[in-house]
């Protein structure tokens, strides 16, 4: 599973960002690099920036030893706005389930109330979770 | 990096069937996650636009490898743009 430490989150630049109340935001910098067309970052740049804010949201919620264990099922992502040429930033919540977890993350760049793009993952997190 | 790949295939798909570049947005996109991604070998990802509007492409299709028919599977709808 993706993670801040993994060569994905590295290629991309992805870091973890704490803002002023302590709250922990991914951040992706913005560069050439990620853009779809001219002005415009390209939705798997904006799609991987939230997927990596869910499972780091998830493994935060699970112990070293169930992580192995969790799954991800399902990812919906909705595009809301165009990603302009700044810095992207991202915040999952998780809602935790005996079984299934859902996790939903929201992805800015001027304001955090007007995200450019919001996904919703769920996971498979309860015992016997390996199987498929 | 799959959601990435999946995402551009939608995408040819939908040039592939215009015939043409026409700029254009993800509106939605929904995947399956079949298997666990595996390391070490080359994803390949397929994309067919089902059906086309003058506003609206609608696209499903997979991510799979060598070994196993279908890692993931993909829905997308993507909405033209105006200029490029």
């Amino acid at each position: 599973m993706s993670r801040l430490d993994s060569p994905y989150a590295h290629l991309m630049g992805i870091r973890l960002y704490v803002d002023a109340e302590g709250r922990e935001h991914l951040l992706l910098p913005f560069g050439k690099h990620l853009l779809g067309r001219p002005g415009s970052l390209h939705g798997g740049a904006i799609a991987g920036l939230l997927a990596l804010a869910c499972d780091h949201a998830m493994a935060r919620e699970t112990s070293s030893a169930d992580a192995a264990a969790v799954q991800c099922l399902t990812s919906t992502f909705q595009f809301l706005r165009a990603g302009r040429e700044q810095d992207l930033r991202a915040v999952a919540s998780v809602q935790r389930g005996r079984a299934i977890s859902t996790v939903q993350a929201a992805a800015w760049q001027e304001a955090e109330m007007k995200p450019i793009a919001i996904v919703t993952r769920k996971y498979r997190t309860g015992p016997g979770c390996q199987e498929r | 990096m799959l959601i990435t790949l999946l995402d551009m295939a939608g995408t040819l798909a939908v040039w592939t069937r215009l015939g043409h570049f026409q700029p254009h947005a993800t509106l939605d996109l929904r995947v399956d996650h079949i298997e666990a991604i595996p390391t070490g070998v080359e994803i390949k990802a397929y994309g067919e636009c089902y059906h086309l509007t003058a506003q609206v492409a609608y696209v499903r299709g997979h991510a799979y490898t060598d070994r196993s028919a279908t890692i993931a599977s993909l829905a997308a709808t993507y909405a033209f743009t105006g200029q490029p």
